[in-house]
């Protein structure tokens, strides 16, 4: 362990002075200083391994922790390792169900076809047919992707983790860092990787969104061998498609790239806004185009989730920003818990109007701006960021830089349109306002048909 | 009143007067005309893009009728929603029993030569 200490001790060490250089240093504008920081933090995670390429990408998802500079950043992590030797993988396959790869599927391929730090992919055959939780039956013979947790991973992490902690402990009793609540953060980042590590959990959501848009025929979700699912294995339909890197092979095969980004940023809303769970790690290596022209999603590991009464004030902050109100996008986003004290209220109000008029006025608008500059509002004037409100907006512009990976001239804000109108109408005729309105609407109808 | 039913009693409404308003064929024609963002152009504009909204769920409705599945709301239609949420929480629980069963029969195998051993 005092070996690994050193290991990251040495890295951090090389790192930050990469860092300080690159700020030139601490004489560069604050804006190369921050984005100098964030690419040496993500390349030390890199250099690191599996523990923190995986705190990295729980960064990436925590703005509302973390500087926007870092968590833009760390979107560029490679979850690329080298792979394990089969021989390793069939030893999981048999430790977890008692049998060989061979007697529990038609085929198993010993070279994977994908190797991250967590887990690695293989191709198989299904043996025989199998009915799963959603969707029609799964012949025999049907290709299977069979994700397998790399043996010692979890050890591994764990082993890290435990290095680094007295790092963490030291770092935590710093005053600049205490509002990043370290030691809680710790806490988190082990529960997730507890739950990455458990397949089952991924198979569990990915069923869920199955049903969740069974009636959409443009939504793709492989299905679940359960049978062939563990703690460390997963069994799911193999599929075949372009990743978001090779659309211009998917373009020539006549696939529609705008019309799949449009309707992607509308299932996103209709995750968010009607289900109340979203998929909140959509990445390019998470999705796929098949050559039906559908849009598949994988890797269902982070997963944020919406209650009834915060998807009003969602679909309110979006109409906010739609229609670049500061007023309302602040209002409505105190309903979601992000409270802006009362002292800073007007300049906040000002500072977010005008990162609206920078970003969102022109077509096609850049969400993505928007959400770095309202960020760092928040940041600049310490205002507390909750969790899921961070997530959703991560969320939101990893959805936008996906959609226009699939379209580059697509404006999300206008898949949020027809859910804003709906909205809006919709309290146009709640019954109360009707009620508190009607008098004045008759008398000046009144009015109208006197003069 | 969510966002369905209230599209849907609009949706109704102009399937009952889809004949006797001009007025609202003609916001529904210049609905339907806008360019992408044409609704954000003020009040009318909005009211247009609202109007052909609602009649394309209007259409919508028709072709439910024209099939004999269009329902009043709390009928059938809630009913195979209810139906469709259970049958997936148990097709859920039988994924999860599947999946405990085959760890269960791999520990079987592993037990059993130990307790075929001891006999």
């Amino acid at each position: 362990m005092a070996s690994r200490g050193g290991r990251i001790a040495a890295v951090a060490w090389s790192r930050g002075w990469k860092a300080i250089a690159a700020a030139r240093f601490g004489l560069a504008p604050a804006t190369t200083r921050r984005a100098a920081t964030a690419r040496q933090l993500r390349l030390a995670f890199q250099d690191l391994g599996p523990a923190w390429i995986k705190l990295g990408q729980l960064i990436s998802v925590r703005p509302d922790i973390f500087p926007a500079e870092w968590v833009f950043e760390m979107e560029f992590l490679c979850d690329n390792v080298p792979a394990m030797p089969a021989d390793a993988i069939r030893r999981v396959i048999r430790a977890d169900f008692g049998r060989d790869p061979e007697q529990l599927f038609a085929s198993f391929e010993d070279t994977p076809v994908a190797s991250a730090s967590i887990a690695q992919v293989h191709r198989a055959t299904l043996a025989e047919e199998y009915r799963p939780v959603v969707g029609d039956v799964l012949p025999a013979g049907t290709p299977l992707a069979i994700k397998v947790v790399r043996p010692g991973v979890e050890e591994s992490i764990l082993a890290d983790i435990a290095a680094a902690a007295p790092a963490i402990e030291r770092l935590a009793r710093f005053t600049a860092l205490k509002r990043f609540n370290l030691p809680a953060l710790f806490a988190e980042f082990s529960r997730t990787l507890a739950s990455e590590c458990d397949l089952r959990n991924e198979a569990r959501v990915a069923d869920r969104f199955a049903f969740d848009f069974a009636g959409d025929p443009v939504v793709f979700v492989p299905r679940i061998v359960w049978p062939r699912v563990s703690r460390r294995v997963l069994a799911m339909e193999f599929v075949d498609g372009w990743r978001l890197s090779e659309l211009d092979e998917a373009a020539r095969a006549g696939i529609d790239g705008r019309e799949l980004a449009v309707h992607g940023a509308d299932v996103f809303m209709r995750q968010v806004l009607v289900t109340g769970r979203y998929h909140a790690d959509l990445h390019p290596a998470n999705m796929f185009v098949t050559p039906d022209g559908r849009i598949c999603y994988l890797d269902f590991g982070i997963v944020g989730e919406t209650a009834p009464e915060q998807r009003d004030a969602i679909a309110q902050f979006l109409t906010a920003t739609v229609y670049g109100d500061a007023d309302r996008a602040l209002a409505y986003s105190a309903k979601l818990g992000l409270v802006v004290p009362e002292a800073a209220r007007a300049r906040v109000r000002q500072r977010v109007g005008e990162v609206m008029a920078e970003t969102l006025a022109d077509a096609p608008r850049d969400v993505r701006g928007f959400a770095i500059g309202f960020l760092r509002i928040m940041n600049d004037e310490r205002v507390e960021v909750p969790m899921g409100y961070g997530l959703l907006i991560k969320a939101l512009v990893t959805v936008e830089g996906v959609a226009r990976a699939l379209y580059p001239d697509i404006d999300i804000t206008e898949a949020a349109k027809p859910f804003a109108t709906k909205l809006i109408a919709q309290q146009m005729m709640d019954p109360v306002r009707l009620q508190q309105r009607m008098p004045a609407a008759i008398r000046a109808m009144l009015r109208e048909l006197a003069g | 009143m969510n966002n369905d039913d209230f599209m849907r009693f609009m949706a109704s409404w102009a399937l009952v007067h889809e004949t006797a308003d001009e007025g609202w064929k003609a916001a529904v024609t210049r609905g339907e005309g806008q360019e992408t963002g044409g609704m954000d152009a003020g009040p009318e504009a909005f009211v247009d893009g609202l109007s052909a909204m609602i009649a394309e769920r209007k259409e919508q409705l028709k072709a439910e009728l024209a099939s004999g599945g269009a329902e009043p709301a709390g009928s059938r239609t809630d009913v195979s929603q209810h139906l469709d949420g259970l049958t997936f929480e148990v097709a859920e629980m039988r994924g999860r029993l599947e999946s405990m069963q085959a760890s269960l029969d791999a520990l079987l195998a592993r037990t059993d030569p130990i307790a075929d051993g001891g006999k």
